[in-house]
């Protein structure tokens, strides 16, 4: 049976219309076309479904729309404020981070929640922290290289 | 990959959790943080009409001294103080299972109750289906040992081989009852039924035994990637010290990834690098079935206990 509900996301209270099965993923990119939420592996093993729930990093393709309830989702839509891209966006494009490009709102989104907790980490610590993220073209390093600046920066 | 049609029930309460269950019967799962169990269904590896979930419950989410909710996820579990100090085993297996995302979902019963896994069931259902199924999937045979008719799924889960050799104990409740036991008697050593659990019953607590001063412990992991996969072997090590009851102290070893169920093994204090290793080999009867070649994961379960045993002991002497 389908049910309506609301979603607070990316600061907004959005309404969908969800069934028991449908998952946190396909609300998000299918209907309130949040398409930075990607489709990947659809079972929990690639992270390109990665959002934060409430400031967490979560699988959207293994959560249910249902339980979210009250709680605040973050997709890689609501990062920027208004033209001005997060700190963490400008140095994945500074640092040549993205190729394909499909990876890239997860290993993000990872990323947030690791500087949110530990604002300056080493390579090891970000390696730790992207780990559940896989990406196909970069060789990682780049994209590691960009989280790094990023904490330096903030310093 | 879309879930299956299913119905999901949100109660508030334990109580109301378990008289849905009851009402809905065997057709009916209990869904926690749902990365094993809304995966297994995607591939047609778990079936449920019904799914009860227990997210909204509050009481499983609490950690009150030593017990530690069902419900509590695994990163609220590492950033338990004096966690890593007191229960070390513990804390590094929560932290090398699968990845971020999946700790900050997953909860500490949802992983000690994953189902097996093997390469012939775990699979998408339609490279499952283009071949004879395997036992676990209703068919006449186990694929990954074939001609037998009993199946060898393993099971692979960290935190098991942890809170064994730790000497944790679970409480599981039922409508109108609870029983605790000892973590080895969840396990039924039954590749297709990993679990003890009757239908209608859900792990609500896991209970830690009162730390001793000089309890030291430890956890490996051996898996092809660094982050994300399961266990192809996991060992955990306690070093219990000696008391009025067992004079030479103990090793207590947790497996996991090397048979159907996560094993105990004990072995007296004094024991040498080398007996370790020999018990560990005796004891660990992994086949080709999750990955890596299984004399492969037999052999790095023997070498990481007997490594972690030096490293556990120089510890002790510095």
């Amino acid at each position: 049976m389908k049910r309506l509900i609301e979603i607070k996301v990316n600061g907004e209270r959005r309404e969908a219309v969800v069934e028991p099965r449908t998952t946190l993923q396909e609300v998000l990119r299918d209907q309130l076309d949040l398409t930075g939420v990607k489709e990947g592996c659809q079972s929990g093993e690639c992270g390109a479904c990665t959002v934060l729930l409430e400031g967490r990093s979560v699988l959207s393709c293994l959560i249910l729309a249902l339980e979210v309830g009250e709680r605040p989702v973050t997709t890689i839509e609501g990062l920027a404020r208004g033209d001005a891209l997060h700190p963490l966006q400008e140095s994945f494009i500074e640092h040549g981070a993205v190729q394909c490009g499909y990876c890239t709102p997860g290993m993000i989104l990872s990323a947030k929640t690791l500087l949110d907790q530990n604002p300056h980490p080493g390579s090891g610590e970000i390696q730790k922290a992207l780990e559940g993220n896989l990406c196909r073209c970069t060789g990682y390093n780049k994209i590691i290289e960009a989280v790094l600046v990023c904490g330096e920066e903030q310093s | 990959m879309k879930l299956p049609t299913i119905n999901l029930h949100q109660p508030t309460t334990l109580a109301e959790a378990l008289n849905l269950s009851n009402t809905l019967g065997p057709g009916s799962r209990f869904l926690a943080g749902g990365t094993d169990l809304l995966a297994r269904l995607k591939r047609g590896a778990a079936k449920a009409a019904e799914l009860i979930s227990l997210v909204h419950i509050p009481e499983l989410r609490q950690i009150r001294g030593l017990t530690i909710g069902g419900g509590v996820n695994l990163y609220s579990l590492l950033e338990v103080t004096d966690l890593h100090r007191q229960f070390r085993a513990l804390s590094q297996a929560a932290a090398v299972v699968a990845g971020p995302q999946v700790r900050n979902q997953g909860t500490l019963a949802g992983n000690l109750c994953q189902d097996t896994r093997c390469l012939f069931f775990d699979c998408s259902d339609g490279l499952a289906r283009a071949r004879p199924l395997c036992l676990k999937r209703g068919g006449e045979e186990c694929l990954a040992v074939p001609g037998s008719k009993k199946c060898f799924a393993a099971y692979q889960g960290d935190t098991a081989a942890a809170l064994l050799a730790l000497g944790a104990e679970v409480k599981i409740e039922h409508l109108g009852g609870s029983r605790r036991l000892a973590l080895a008697d969840l396990f039924s050593g039954y590749g297709d039924r990993p679990l003890s659990l009757a239908p209608g019953e859900v792990l609500t607590q896991i209970i830690l035994p009162q730390p001793q001063s000089e309890i030291r412990s430890g956890y490996r992991k051996y898996r092809l990637r660094g982050g994300i996969d399961f266990p192809l072997a996991g060992v955990a090590l306690n070093l219990v010290p000696p008391c009025s009851e067992t004079p030479q102290g103990e090793v207590r070893v947790g497996l996991t990834g090397l048979s159907s169920r996560p094993q105990l093994l004990n072995l007296g204090g004094k024991a040498s690098p080398d007996e370790l290793a020999e018990a560990v080999h005796r004891a660990a009867r992994p086949v080709d079935n999750v990955g890596g070649q299984a004399r492969h994961r037999r052999y790095m379960a023997c070498q990481m206990a007997r490594d972690l045993l030096e490293e556990l002991r120089n510890e002790a002497a510095d």
